[in-house]
């Protein structure tokens, strides 16, 4: 078990300009971030590049980090921004007609344990989430599979209270909708 | 954060494997190198244009007015000028340039002598004409040079398109693009002189009213294209056929196919694999993974310590990075402890000296049998 002390003497050694204290955090925190990661986007397909994406962005800026405690939680703001920025970027080449609603490839990701209705459940949200507005996408996903409460997506999003609470109230609306098409 | 109700708890986590994670960092340290290198030369040329630019300001010969019937004379010093309606002229020293007329129809410079240089204001109502003896230069809106010495007229185009006119004849010249008129031909040049030359009227001005042949500059981008080899210009000599190659498989080829080999089960193949990776591409990024690889299923799938220490050994020997000198190090005293305890205490003094607060040093503190 990592201690998080140790963690947060590597953060101010990279800080700092240690190349070393860099490579012990990629390797400390990648693995997780690409789990959680993967469980966001649901499909392991893009995690991988936002993964790498958010690591870059993360420590080019490394200076602007105000707690070094908080670094994962640093890293999970960055790597929804780097989400964000994919799902409009997705959206926007559909409405061009340069991409089509790619399939989601849930069986390996699903565990074997799962009840069916879960399994719907999580079919539901990931077919949803390359069709809605990204904000709202990050709001549901966030809500439905991560379990967050409204103030950790707001927390995490940078967004009001009232926004997410907006948000999901409209991807909540589409996504019941679907359960009733289905 | 506290999930309230979660389906986290039923979507599994993709293995990384610990190979996959060094070549991931690899590729982020690449890219945040490349950052900063871009970042650090945004700067530089950002600093640079900013200095130029306030030297340009500093150096700048204040603008003198230019009005119409005036005459400027440049001495030793060059002289910058500006007309109201926004050209500017640039008068070198020993140049003598007079501004004939100037309204909302017509601005007329008559270059008595030496050099000026002319950056125009765009305004297609009117003209502008430059004229040096019994040559005429009209433009539109460009920036270009005349310069006179007695009879010898020289002008050059550095942006846009002017007409220069001597008599009948009228030539246009692009930016980048130089004419010159000399008062005293060879008398050889005379028969290489094209028709529109020779039918020209003779100047009033000249003892040998010749006009060379106009000298036309290309623009630098174009002179310095260096010259096709023969072959591709359609010279006698052929160019050689193409060798005829098959791809080469690359390190990352052998490592792909060594990680696949090991995910379907087939550790043998796979063990092949990394070690051809190791001692192919030495020098690869993937070879110290590649033989980090092979120890592992060396000693955790063919229960070999034996050929896992090789393994460990010869990633000590690829690797730079530290992660993976740690994680070889305490692998190597877990291979050792199988069958030699000496090199395992050996190997087991050097990671706690090396990585005192390391991630491992519980496990290889422990590993060697007393």
């Amino acid at each position: 078990v990592e201690s998080p002390n140790a963690e947060t003497t590597l953060v101010r050694a990279a800080i700092q300009g240690d190349a070393e204290a860099l490579e012990q955090l990629f390797l400390r925190c990648a693995a997780d971030l690409t789990a959680w990661v993967s469980r966001v986007v649901l499909g392991s397909a893009d995690a991988q590049d936002i993964v790498q994406d958010t690591f870059v962005a993360a420590f080019t800026r490394l200076k602007t980090l105000r707690q070094p405690e908080a670094f994962r939680g640093w890293l999970r703001t960055i790597a929804l921004t780097q989400v964000r920025r994919r799902f409009r970027k997705q959206r926007l080449l559909r409405r061009l007609g340069f991409a089509d609603v790619e399939p989601v490839e849930l069986e390996s990701m699903v565990s074997e344990d799962a009840p069916p209705e879960v399994v719907t459940e999580l079919r539901q949200v990931a077919g949803l989430l390359r069709k809605l507005p990204a904000d709202e996408a990050l709001a549901l996903v966030l809500r439905r599979v991560e379990g967050y409460r409204l103030e950790e997506i707001a927390e995490q999003l940078g967004l009001s209270l009232a926004t997410v609470k907006r948000r999901l109230a409209a991807a909540e609306q589409r996504f019941q909708a679907l359960q009733e098409v289905q | 954060m506290s999930p309230q109700h979660s389906l986290s708890e039923f979507v599994k986590a993709p293995q990384v494997s610990t190979a996959a994670l060094h070549l991931e960092w690899h590729e982020v340290r690449r890219r945040v190198r490349r950052h900063r290198q871009v970042r650090v030369a945004g700067t530089v040329v950002a600093a640079l244009v900013v200095a130029g630019v306030v030297a340009g300001l500093a150096l700048r010969t204040p603008r003198e007015p230019f009005a119409a019937g005036e005459l400027a004379v440049a001495q030793e010093t060059s002289r910058t000028l500006g007309l109201a309606e926004g050209s500017e002229v640039v008068v070198s020293p020993g140049g003598s340039l007079e501004l004939a007329k100037a309204d909302d129809t017509e601005v007329v410079f008559l270059l008595q002598r030496g050099r000026a240089s002319f950056d125009v204001q765009k305004k297609p109502s009117r003209r502008f004409v430059v004229k040096a003896d019994a040559v005429e230069v009209r433009v539109v809106g460009t920036k270009f040079t005349v310069q006179r010495e007695g009879p010898q007229v020289e002008v050059s185009v550095q942006r846009g398109i002017v007409e220069v006119r001597e008599g009948e004849v009228v030539k246009r010249l692009v930016a980048g693009e130089h004419w010159t008129r000399v008062a005293a031909p060879e008398p050889e040049e005379r028969g290489e002189a094209d028709e529109e030359d020779l039918s020209e009227p003779p100047s009033p001005t000249r003892s040998t009213p010749v006009r060379h042949k106009r000298n036309l500059r290309t623009s630098p981008n174009t002179a310095q294209t260096p010259a096709a080899p023969a072959a591709t210009t359609g010279g006698t000599e052929p160019l050689p056929p193409l060798p005829t190659t098959t791809a080469l498989p690359t390190p990352a080829d052998h490592f792909a196919a060594a990680m696949s080999a090991r995910a379907a089960g087939r550790d043998k193949e796979a063990i092949l694999g990394f070690q051809q990776v190791c001692e192919r591409w030495p020098s690869s990024a993937y070879a110290p993974m590649s033989a980090f690889e092979w120890g592992r299923l060396a000693l955790d799938t063919e229960d070999d310590p034996r050929q896992a220490a090789r393994a460990f050994e010869r990633t000590l020997e690829l690797a730079t990075s530290a992660s993976l000198i740690e994680d070889a190090l305490a692998r190597l005293t877990e291979a050792y402890a199988r069958y030699d305890a000496g090199s395992c205490r050996r190997v087991q003094a050097e990671y706690l000296r090396r990585f005192p607060a390391g991630s491992h040093v519980r496990g290889v503190t422990k590993a060697c049998p007393p």
